[in-house]
């Protein structure tokens, strides 16, 4: 995939946030003049600010640290990865851990040995760490730690899996961007 | 009609200037702008702790560490103080190639302004925090040539640093109790790092201008931008003409890591293998952040556990340095190999062939013209440094140390 090809499937990403984001907007005007013009009881209003205390905390959370889940396949396709802590897009230069869950037909696998490489597609600089990956115990459940982008631009992580004799590996596209 | 040739004269000469105003406030596009700020030092975090350090941000520390910075009494010919190749007024370099302590070392003397920024210490991180890397200094033959039990025979011979010492890090060790020895030198050198923590970078004319845009207003008329330092910035930041940011970014213009830019032959000039070797000495110091005399938890100590090591590429790569305060700073690269700012424009123009094949330098396409506009742009990181009061320049000497001094010259 080039440079290119990604930074187009990020924006397009992004737009499906755009257009989620404007959905909830629309609602919420829809919803303040349905109540606005009913002469709402203070409970409307309190459930209002209920409603967008929520959105807020919706919004909060699609950083990247907090993003909604990415689930991907395997190459393969004999497990499923979803990630959690990982966005598609990056901040540049700055150390984090991430959660994983890795299944195979929608049953958690434990105790497989996975390790995280990355690559900046440009100029194929690899990650400036050695980020581990460790079985945590429960079921499926993987704890990453040592993650950093030390350049922007496109980047590609790939986690190499190995559970047994069963071996695959599994693709993420990530934009590392200016804060 | 005379008067009306005047006029259309007056308005031809006018129109260059007010399209040089003009440029202040829409030159840049809304990535450019989310760019420029990300290298300001509006941008810059508030420093964290170092949690390797319990005394980094104990000012009285750092009030003995300047006096420490600036002792020559610290080194076994009684010359050479951390200031002697940290100078202030070169902005804590020493304006050699090689910096001489003792005797001549193989590495030019880096800036220490925002160095508490940093992750690594010395140009091929050799050191993962900046307490372990005064100790590394105060020790190696050619620079202080001060082995430990002697720097501890210092401080318990001088009534005013014993006082000091102990008034912050509680008792002496007594001779011979290697750990409270090393335990002693750490803390000297934790000392040393609190007073280096307070040598920042100020804002610069760069910092100025991106703010003053930023915020919806025409820079101040001393901190606008010439057409060449304007063009240097763009080239500077571009990921298709200068690719400078791609290394070079941040507030400290710097990624803190690794790069092999061709500057030395990793193969063949002994001790030029740089991060390759760094970070295998990092991991394998008796004062690295797993050690015991870190004060940090193993959980803290990240950049060490998760460093990346035993890679081709770091064979031959050197730590990015920060481009602020260019000016003061020559000369450059980490051998000193580089006299001026034009001669470092000059090696990236010749891309230098490595000898071995992971040089990340590619051709440029960007003109001679473009790379003198680039040199124009880094003149506008020259910038202050902020400090406590005092603390760049020697302290006042304690009663009964009258060897205490400042840099040599």
């Amino acid at each position: 995939m080039t440079g290119r090809w990604k930074t187009l499937t990020a924006r397009r990403s992004h737009g499906c946030d755009r257009l989620t984001i404007g959905r909830i907007v629309t609602e919420f005007t829809a919803l303040r003049k349905r109540l606005i013009s009913d002469r709402p009881s203070f409970a409307y209003w309190g459930r209002w600010r209920l409603v967008a205390s929520l959105a807020v905390l919706i919004l909060v959370g699609a950083g990247p640290a907090l993003g909604a889940p990415i689930s991907i396949r395997s190459a393969a396709g004999h497990f499923t990865v979803r990630l959690t802590g990982i966005g598609r897009t990056e901040p540049l230069n700055h150390m984090h851990g991430f959660n994983l869950r890795l299944t195979r037909k929608g049953k958690p696998v434990n105790g497989a040995t996975i390790v995280l490489r990355g690559s900046r597609d440009e100029t194929d600089n690899p990650l400036p760490t050695l980020p581990q990956i460790s079985f945590t115990g429960t079921p499926g459940e993987y704890r990453g730690e040592g993650l950093r982008f030390h350049m922007p631009g496109d980047w590609q992580l790939t986690f190499a899996i190995a559970s047994g004799t069963v071996r695959d590996h599994a693709t993420l596209d990530v934009v590392v961007a200016y804060q | 009609m005379k008067k009306l040739l005047f006029a259309i004269l007056t308005a031809v000469l006018a129109f260059p200037a007010a399209s040089v105003q003009a440029q202040t406030a829409s030159e840049w596009s809304p990535s450019e702008l989310t760019i420029l700020r990300s290298l300001t030092l509006s941008s810059l975090p508030k420093l964290p702790p170092d949690p390797s350090n319990k005394y980094g941000d104990d000012r009285r520390a750092a009030d003995f560490g300047h006096r420490l910075f600036f002792d020559t009494r610290l080194s076994s010919n009684g010359k050479v103080a951390c200031a002697t190749c940290h100078q202030p007024q070169r902005d804590f370099t020493d304006g050699r190639k090689l910096a001489v302590g003792v005797g001549k070392t193989t590495r030019n003397a880096p800036t220490l302004v925002g160095a508490a920024y940093n992750r690594w210490f010395f140009w091929d991180g050799r050191r993962d925090s900046q307490w372990s890397q005064a100790l590394t200094s105060i020790e190696n033959p050619v620079e202080q040539n001060m082995p430990r039990d002697r720097v501890i025979a210092v401080i318990r011979g001088n009534p005013d640093l014993r006082r000091d010492y102990v008034a912050i890090f509680g008792a002496l060790p007594q001779p011979g109790d290697r750990d409270g020895i090393n335990r002693a030198f750490a803390n000297i050198g934790k000392a040393i790092a609190a007073y280096e923590r307070k040598l920042m970078p100020g804002p610069a004319k760069f910092d100025r201008y991106v703010d003053a845009i930023l915020a919806g207003r025409e820079p101040a008329k001393q901190d606008q931008l010439t057409l060449d330092q304007t063009e240097g910035l763009h080239v500077f930041i571009s990921d298709q003409r200068g690719r400078c940011i791609r290394c070079h970014n941040g507030p400290l213009f710097t990624d803190g890591y690794f790069h092999n830019i061709g500057v030395t032959d990793a193969l063949r000039q002994p001790g030029e293998q740089g991060r390759i070797v760094g970070v295998e000495l990092a991991r394998h110091s008796e004062f690295n952040c797993l050690s015991k005399y870190s004060d940090a938890k193993p959980s803290e100590c990240g950049n060490l556990i998760y460093a990346r090591r035993a890679s081709l590429e770091l064979l031959g790569a050197f730590k990015v340095p920060t481009l602020r305060n260019l000016l003061k700073t020559a000369p450059y690269m980490h051998n000193g190999s580089l006299r001026t700012l034009n001669d470092v424009m000059w090696h990236y123009r010749m891309l230098p062939q490595s000898h071995v094949d992971n040089i990340e330098l590619t051709s440029f396409t960007i003109t001679g013209a473009e790379f003198d506009e680039l040199e124009a742009f880094l003149a506008t990181l020259q910038g202050p440094i902020e400090a406590p009061p005092g603390y760049l320049r020697p302290p006042a000497p304690a009663e009964g140390s009258p060897r205490s001094s400042g840099p040599r010259g």
